[in-house]
């Protein structure tokens, strides 16, 4: 007798992966190309990467301007996916996001007053150091404050926590915005999160330290995996509880420190991204990493491109679509989990 | 419970003491001496400062403030939740969405449409909140979580109009953060009318209220009608609260903290309540916009983000001592 082994007739999740990198590839291509003053076609990306004319003033505008914003939106959109994904594996709630808990609010708190140069001392450290300490200040408090040192962790708690920290830092930066700059047009700038602005230089800030963070994301992928099944069992299973959560947070706040460096706080990329990529492909955090960085670029490169075509010859920031689009995400899921905790 | 007057002559001379301040203060300082002159014996030198734009904008500010406190004693009254204030359930969120897309829509409108259109926002968001939370409505910090979720999409919808469609940077101040920056004379009708109604309203009810605090059951067998008491109290609750935006936006927090401090003061009945309560709210409002002024003058920042500094904290403080998870 033979055992009838299951045919397996689903895609395997490796594939799915495989194929976001084309969908990847056609978002950067559109956001190289499209709502331009000049007409810019796919056929100037692709000679562009044949061969760079100089003389050619859609090589020369493709290169200069839109190559650096492109490269920004997909490391600053990998940088916040995967924050969100390790801070929701973390937590084990699944609304925790950089944005959600005041985590990159901190960070543009810190950037806001070390580019208005408020304090003096401030503005002369390096900015990647000043957003870190930002970041890491804010991801402190919401710890503390919102109880996700005791056990039983309460989900909601930790949320309301994080809400009205981020509210605070709002402020604060608004605060800080008007009281150096007297015109206040920035505080927009500052508050939304744009990609308007980006050059090379900020593309050589971001992707290093995105790569190192996708690293650190990869390595922890396997103890967040056991984390799920619980703190304990965890720990019987031979998982270092505190050093995943030590490591998971220096990950965190090193990923939203670079993109909030670059771009400003990008509102809710990281809430949205996970459940999205966790519908695709499952449950395992090694799969879920790398497919987090791919959809969270996808993500932002489609935000920036149709941000620039709202007010078309004038460009918008991404941070208002993309805040438009999670706040409604975020309202489905609140809704969602405290019809769970009715149970 | 007879500690309400001298609570409240307290916190009157309080009141004073800061509406001095506030009307001294400025490019322009005006002595304790001179203003006692210009107020009583009528002397011209600071008249027009004094009349033309301190007045009114302290007028407003105590007003505003008085009208959010009352409006968050009520919401907590009635859904017998400590977390609850207009500005956490998106009451005046969904309220100061509705007047920006309003300005937008019809640009040139006259000002005396914009609290009705307040209105219809803020009982737009209620119902909103209401129905999306309708199996939750007794679990407080479910209902906090999902009014937190509204206001936050309010906002994003503020933020979004905003930056499409750029309106002067002051006006656009109020409405991101509320503030009593330009308040005149000419905005006064638009809240004072609603207070001089809804604060003898909110009196009638007062004594119901507290049969509320007994439980559904009691009070029904003590004679309330508790599913009219609910609906009264709520529409007079939103009516306040959309007032007090339609004049500078929507200010943070305030709601949330003066009626706690009130009944830290004088215990939990709602009739000694309501006068504490909007004592409370003017101080926390004209010190607001005093310490918005005189931080780094001649800069001034909007309140609300005053009131955000004190009032996030204290909402933080609140949610690590609740105990009803």
């Amino acid at each position: 007798m033979t055992l009838a082994l299951p045919v397996r007739r689903t895609v395997s999740p490796l594939w799915r992966i495989g194929a976001l990198v084309p969908v990847l590839l056609v978002a950067f291509g559109l956001a190289l190309t499209s709502h331009s003053q000049f007409d810019l076609r796919l056929r100037d990306v692709v000679t562009l990467a044949v061969a760079f004319d100089p003389a050619n003033l859609n090589h020369q505008v493709i290169a200069s301007l839109r190559l650096p914003r492109a490269l920004a939106a997909t490391f600053v959109g990998a940088a916040l996916a995967v924050a969100g994904l390790v801070m929701q594996g973390m937590t084990r709630n699944p609304l925790a996001s950089p944005s959600v808990f005041g985590v990159s609010a901190g960070a543009a708190l810190a950037f806001a007053v070390s580019a208005t140069g408020l304090i003096a001392w401030v503005a002369a450290l390096p900015l990647l150091l000043v957003t870190f300490c930002g970041a890491g200040l804010a991801g402190v408090l919401v710890f503390f404050l919102g109880g996700l040192h005791r056990t039983p962790i309460h989900p909601v708690r930790v949320i309301l926590a994080g809400v009205a920290l981020n509210f605070l830092f709002l402020s604060m930066t608004r605060g800080a915005v008007i009281l150096a700059d007297e015109n206040a047009y920035g505080v927009f700038h500052w508050l939304t999160g744009s990609l308007g602005n980006v050059t090379f230089d900020d593309v050589q800030l971001v992707v290093p330290w995105t790569l190192l963070g996708l690293a650190g994301a990869l390595w922890l992928s396997q103890p967040l995996n056991l984390l799920r099944l619980g703190e304990e069992r965890m720990q019987n299973l031979g998982g270092g509880i505190r050093q995943v959560r030590w490591l998971g947070s220096l990950v965190v706040v090193l990923l939203v420190a670079a993109a909030v460096s670059v771009a400003g706080p990008i509102g809710f990329v990281g809430l949205m991204v996970p459940h999205i990529a966790r519908a695709l492909i499952g449950t395992d955090y090694r799969l879920l990493v790398p497919a987090c960085a791919l959809l969270g670029a996808i993500l932002l490169l489609v935000a920036d491109t149709l941000a620039r075509g709202l007010r078309f010859p004038n460009d918008s920031p991404v941070g208002i679509l993309t805040t438009l689009l999670g706040a409604g995400f975020f309202l489905f899921l609140a809704r969602r989990k405290t019809l769970e905790a009715m149970g | 419970m007879t500690r309400w007057l001298p609570t409240s002559v307290t916190l009157l001379m309080v009141l004073l003491v800061f509406a001095a301040w506030h009307l001294g203060f400025g490019a322009v300082k005006i002595s304790l001496p001179e203003l006692w002159q210009t107020l009583v014996h009528g002397q011209s030198d600071y008249e027009f400062i004094l009349y033309g734009y301190r007045m009114p904008r302290l007028f407003i500010a105590a007003l505003v403030g008085a009208a959010l406190a009352l409006s968050g004693l009520l919401v907590q009254g009635v859904v017998r939740n400590p977390l609850a204030s207009p500005d956490i359930l998106g009451v005046t969120g969904g309220a100061s969405l509705a007047v920006v897309g309003f300005s937008i829509v019809w640009t040139g409108a006259s000002v005396v449409w914009v609290p009705f259109v307040a209105l219809a926002g803020g009982f737009a968001s209620l119902g909103c909140l209401l129905w999306l939370a309708r199996p939750v409505l007794n679990q407080s910090a479910s209902l906090a979580l999902v009014g937190v979720a509204l206001s936050a999409l309010f906002a994003a919808a503020i933020d979004f109009l905003l930056t499409l469609y750029p309106l002067e940077i002051n006006s656009s101040l109020i409405w991101l953060t509320g503030s009593v920056w330009g308040r005149n004379w000419s905005h006064l009708p638009l809240i004072a009318p609603w207070l001089a109604v809804l604060i003898p309203v909110a009196a009638f009810i007062a004594y119901r209220l507290d049969l509320l605090d007994l439980g559904d059951e009691a009070a029904t067998s003590l004679g309330t009608r508790v599913g009219r008491l609910r609906l009264v109290a709520l529409v007079t609750a939103v009516a306040l609260a959309s007032a007090s935006v339609s004049v500078c936006g929507a200010i943070s927090f305030v709601g949330l903290v003066a009626p706690h401090m009130a009944r830290f003061l004088v215990g939990h009945r709602h009739l000694p309540l309501i006068p504490v309560c909007l004592l409370l709210g003017a101080i926390l409002m004209v010190s607001a916009d005093l310490f918005a002024r005189i931080l780094m003058p001649p800069i001034e920042l909007p309140a609300g983000i005053v009131t955000a500094f004190i009032g996030a904290p204290y909402f933080v403080f609140l949610i690590t001592r609740y105990k009803h998870w």
